[in-house]
């Protein structure tokens, strides 16, 4: 988590040398070839270290205590999905870090720029290698999820029980398993064709340059989906938790969760309605992107009716959770405006894009994140953050967001295209880049202000107690911050809220139930907030649970992909150094001792 | 056209967007505050959905989509390059009101429509646009016209575009006239559009093309038709402005620095030399398709519509084009750039400057055209001179009709696409190819069984047989084979021979 909010934090500042460059025509701050590569790097960055891994992180710190388990199914392959991750992540950027260039052609890359002689250097390498390095993390890690979601539920934790968010969890999962072949496949092509002269997009040996397009975007669009479904989920538990209500519709929610996950996977051309696939191709694809418009306004619907009657308090996670609704409406809706070609044929590649786009990670997935670290903080570090900043880091985040992304709209549909260095004066687009540049710092202050707070109240913050929020899921019954074996006692869950229910008794309305039951709890809630639904403060050996030893083999082989890695951009041979470590490391592993306090 | 009919979808998704908007947030706002916890509040109640409302708001939304969903299809036929299914019904109905709306209708049916005598037919032209890294070529094949970076069209005229590229993915985009469409390596895409109003436009590069993707733009120049047709008088006549002084040393220049190679200044470059040169590229060869400089100096903008014409611009991009457009295929390759000993001065900067302002109409030109033949055609061939001069004993793989060296001295001045005399001196000098003083004695011993004739004969056939030490590989072009005929080649072999 730290690790993905520093690589955030990169891009960030990427992002605003970006929109330093563009707050006034004809500037000449960086130089073409740095722009590109700080646009590629900045989504780059974004996507793949700064958003999916937080997601990841989530999945990690919070499935595990919804579904009362006592960890994720394969802790080692865990630790190996974070070094891998790490690894990959430092041979993205190996550009920047060895001074060798960085990629330069865009997050998506298109060939067949990506070919010699259109691009020279070791960028693109770096690109192909970087993101085949993270795409072995992010399958371990969703294998490692799917099977915890499906096995280690607590008894009685029907599929139809699962905390929304575990939900997500459960789809996301699916899609990276089922998605990131697919870019792999294209990945090896690109490194294929620039290490060893394959003619996979080499136009003049009479490649079609589209098959890029059409693999990448098959990726690309499960992959969005990745980015935003746990937002989705976090939303879908922060909203009941602080209207003190449970969530309204949840079947239908998650079926929406469910038919996104599915749909992904048929809307791919919609990036690619401007290439001449023709009329019946635009056609289809228009309507199955349209479809995808239905299950995302049944959550939001669902959302505002759960809101609906309710009890809300604002509290800093309640706040980035309505902001999250409130963005998510808008790129949405700008979204829809591009799911029909004539329309997107003027707003394709231009600032129009990227507004929506952001409106969707930032203002969805970014802001959703944001309201799943406020509503999480307390549980994690067991302290509570400071209320006030957290709304002030809300409000400047909120106000810098849409002054940042709404201003691109309008400068699009004037005409302004994307990854362009520099404007001309007499285009007329100054004052509104100006807006989005002021814009991204006031993001910046808001971001200074986040880590403030994230840091001091680490440390400093009052005692948060076992459930701050009066929660609903099974996380809020436990200590703040969990034991390491998590639950001290496996818990029987007999409905979809099961904390709210040993408060509030089967009706969910019983403000006595706490006082007056004798279940399983009397010795846990009703012994006040530092007392454990089914939590202990014992530590795990004396009560005789099972945990995991440490083991450095994980770091060795994920060494081994990072060698493999660096060294290829030496020499494809050299890469057989790195090859062996992975080799000797996964040996290592499996040839490791049973430890000797396990049994 | 294309792009009111775009704009006008836009503001119907739009305007179910604004009213989507509003009673969303409206609702999400309302419930915020209607429902914030009030002090000593209980326990609201615990309810768990409502499936009539689930499945109200499934449908609500999927009527909004049916509604953008039916126009945008439309659209998608109408706007596209081969027309609509619903066509003949739209001309029925147009006819009452032939004003508007006739250019969406497929225009092969619709002059059939107006021969029965409703319609008035719209002319169409058809342009070739072939996207470089990072400037624009436009073929009218029509009229044996080639320009760069300025496309020069009539009003209320439908522009039938096909679209190829000779390097990477680019797309071409008037916002002002229509929007988008990809330009896809080995693969063509066609569009149309159809100005209403006279002006200039300005048109861009949209997908990111290399480094210099943002300095790929263009203008489009609408005229009425007259001035339209004028301007391609001008062209077609071929004929420029007086050159004097200054400007007669640029043009010298031109050709004596080797600009000649890639940019062709009188009259469409043929195809096939286009082909070799975009080979050359790929090769790696300093030889790269370069943007078509006839009637130069009648355009607006220089450098792919980056700056205007003027004077200032046109020196500053001369002395250092990296400057003005990072990546510039003119600075990688051009010897004046690359080789120290062709270096420019600023005065000939100066020179190069007046000669290219000078490609113009002269006045008056427009009432005299002379047609240039279509591209790809051969030229007039040399007529055949009085004194025949026995044939040079040289028996090549080609069987050649005897040669005439005094056709052959026309031959050297004159070849197609550029003239041996560019780069060859005939005194000793070096140019940009070695001088062929005294050739036929010393291509006896260049290549080990190859006779002279045979030797010259390859090496203008296939030039990257073997290179002269000290001379570049891949810039002499390759197209002489297709450019010249039987005759021709034998004539200028004769004359060759014949240099002291």
């Amino acid at each position: 988590m730290v690790t993905a909010i520093i690589f955030f934090l990169v891009a960030g500042v990427e992002a605003l040398i970006i929109r330093l460059q563009l707050a006034r025509a004809d500037s000449t701050l960086v130089d073409p070839e740095t722009y590109n590569q700080l646009f590629t790097m900045h989504a780059l960055t974004m996507i793949f270290l700064g958003v999916m891994p937080i997601g990841v992180a989530f999945f990690n710190l919070i499935v595990p205590l919804m579904i009362g388990a006592r960890d994720v199914a394969f802790p080692r392959l865990n630790a190996l999905s974070y070094w891998v991750f790490l690894s990959g992540g430092l041979l993205l950027n190996g550009g920047f870090i060895s001074g060798l260039g960085s990629p330069n052609s865009g997050w998506f890359a298109y060939a067949n720029l990506t070919e010699e002689p259109f691009t020279t250097g070791d960028g693109m390498t770096f690109y192909s290698l970087g993101l085949l390095v993270l795409g072995v993390s992010s399958m371990a890690g969703a294998f490692n999820f799917i099977v915890t979601i499906i096995n280690m539920r607590a008894p009685g934790m029907g599929l139809m029980r699962m905390p929304p968010f575990v939900w997500m969890t459960l789809i996301t999962s699916f899609l990276l398993v089922t998605a990131f072949p697919v870019i792999t496949v294209g990945l090896i092509q690109i490194l294929f064709d620039r290490s060893f002269g394959t003619n996979f997009f080499n136009t003049q040996a009479g490649a079609s340059p589209l098959l890029w397009q059409h693999i990448f975007w098959l990726f690309g669009h499960p992959e969005v989906y990745i980015l935003i479904l746990p937002a989705l989920g976090i939303v879908s538990e922060v909203i009941p938790t602080h209207s003190r209500k449970p969530l309204f519709g949840y079947p239908f929610v998650i079926f929406s969760g469910i038919v996104i996950g599915f749909m992904g996977w048929g809307v791919w051309s919609h990036h690619m309605f401007t290439v001449g696939l023709g009329n019946i191709a635009n056609s289809v694809f228009t309507i199955t992107t349209m479809l995808i418009a239905i299950p995302t306004g049944v959550k939001i619907f669902n959302w505002i009716a759960t809101m609906w009657g309710g009890s809300i308090r604002f509290t800093t996670p309640m706040l980035f959770a309505l902001g999250f609704i409130f963005m998510f409406i808008i790129g949405g809706l700008s979204g829809v405006t591009h799911a029909s070609p004539p329309a997107d044929a003027q707003q394709q590649d231009t600032y129009y894009i990227v507004a929506h786009l952001h409106y969707v990670l930032f203002g969805g997935s970014v802001i959703g994140l944001f309201a799943g670290i406020y509503h999480w903080f307390p549980k994690v570090t067991g302290r509570m953050y400071n209320e006030n900043m957290g709304k002030l880091h809300f409000w400047l985040l909120f106000l810098g967001s849409n002054l940042t992304f709404f201003p691109m709209h309008i400068v699009g549909l004037v005409g302004m295209p994307r990854r362009i260095y520099t404007y001309p004066a007499d285009a007329g687009w100054e004052g509104y880049n100006m807006l989005s540049t002021v814009g991204a710092f006031l993001l910046g202050a808001s971001f200074l202000i986040f880590l403030h707070n994230m840091v001091r109240s680490a440390r400093k913050g009052e005692r948060a107690g076992n459930d701050p929020w009066d929660g609903r899921s099974l996380e809020w019954t436990i200590p703040s911050p969990p034991p390491e074996y998590n639950f001290a006692e496996i818990p029987t869950v007999y409905s979809r809220d099961p904390a709210w229910d040993l408060k509030y008794g089967p009706t969910g309305q019983d403000e006595t139930y706490r006082e007056t039951s004798n279940g399983p709890v009397s010795d846990g809630l009703s012994n006040g907030p530092e007392g454990a639904g089914y939590g202990s403060e014992t530590d795990a050996q004396s009560l005789g649970i099972h945990m995991p030893s440490p083991s450095y083999w994980p770091i060795i082989v994920a060494m081994g992909f990072g060698i493999a890695g660096a060294l290829f951009i030496v020499g494809p041979w050299f890469s057989a150094i790195g090859v062996t470590i992975l080799v000797l490391g996964l040996y290592g592993w499996a040839a490791e001792p049973v430890s000797k306090e396990e049994h | 056209m294309v792009a009111k009919r775009q704009l006008e979808l836009f503001w119907i998704i739009f305007g179910l967007a604004v009213l989507v908007f509003v009673v969303v947030e409206g609702a999400l706002i309302y419930s915020a505050f209607r429902f914030r916890r009030k002090p000593g509040q209980g326990i609201p109640k615990q309810t768990h959905g409502h499936n009539k409302l689930e499945i109200a708001w499934t449908i609500a939304p999927a009527l909004v989509l049916i509604g953008i969903a039916i126009p945008t299809l439309i659209v998608i036929f109408n706007t596209s390059a081969s027309g609509g299914v619903d066509f003949s019904r739209r001309v029925v109905q147009e006819v009452t009101n032939p004003e508007t709306e006739i250019t969406l209708v497929d225009a092969r049916r619709f002059k059939e429509e107006a021969v029965l005598g409703q319609l008035i037919a719209i002319p169409r032209i058809e342009v070739t646009v072939r996207a470089h890294q990072w400037w624009w070529e436009f073929r009218y094949p029509d009229f044996s016209i080639e320009t760069a970076n300025e496309l020069r069209v009539p009003a209320n005229t439908r522009i039938d575009l096909k679209l190829e590229s000779d390097d990477v993915i680019h797309s071409f985009w008037i916002p002002n006239l229509m929007g988008k469409t990809d330009i896809i390596p080995r693969s063509v895409n066609e569009t149309w559009f159809v100005a209403d109003e006279p002006g200039i436009y300005k048109g861009l590069c949209a997908e990111f093309c290399g480094i210099s993707h943002t300095n790929m733009r263009f203008r489009v120049v609408v005229q009425t038709q007259s001035d339209f047709e004028e301007w391609k008088m001008g062209y077609l006549a071929n004929k420029t402005a007086e050159v004097t002084g200054d400007a007669a040393l640029g043009q010298t220049l031109f050709a004596g620095k080797g600009c000649i190679l890639c940019h062709k200044l009188d009259g469409p470059t043929s195809l096939e030399v286009r082909e070799s040169q975009r080979e050359a590229f790929f090769r790696g060869d300093p030889v790269v398709p370069g943007p078509n400089l006839t009637q130069f100096a009648t355009r607006t903008t220089m450098a792919a519509g980056i700056l205007p014409l003027t004077v200032s611009n046109l020196t500053a991009w001369l002395r250092n084009p990296e400057d003005l457009k990072p990546g510039n295929r003119m600075m990688e390759k051009a010897a004046v750039y690359n080789d120290p000993a062709l270096a420019l001065t600023n005065d000939e900067v100066e020179a190069l400057v007046a000669y290219l302002l000078t490609l113009r109409p002269p006045i008056a030109a427009v009432s005299t055209p002379t047609p240039i033949p279509p591209i790809g055609a051969t030229p007039t061939p040399t007529p055949s001179l009085a004194e025949p001069t026995p044939e040079p004993s040289t028996p090549t793989p080609l069987t050649l009709p005897p040669g005439n060296p005094v056709a052959g001295l026309a031959v050297f001045g004159s070849a197609s696409p550029i003239s041996c005399a560019t780069c060859h001196s005939i005194d000793g000098t070096s140019g940009l190819g070695p001088s062929l003083q005294s050739i036929g004695a010393r291509a006896e011993a260049r290549v080990p069984g190859l006779s002279a004739g045979e030797y010259i004969t390859q090496s203008i056939l296939d030039p990257n047989a073997f290179v002269v030490d000290g001379f570049p590989s891949g810039l002499m072009p390759q197209t002489f084979r297709e450019s010249l005929t039987d005759q021709q080649l034998a004539d200028v072999i004769a004359y060759l021979l014949t240099i002291e």
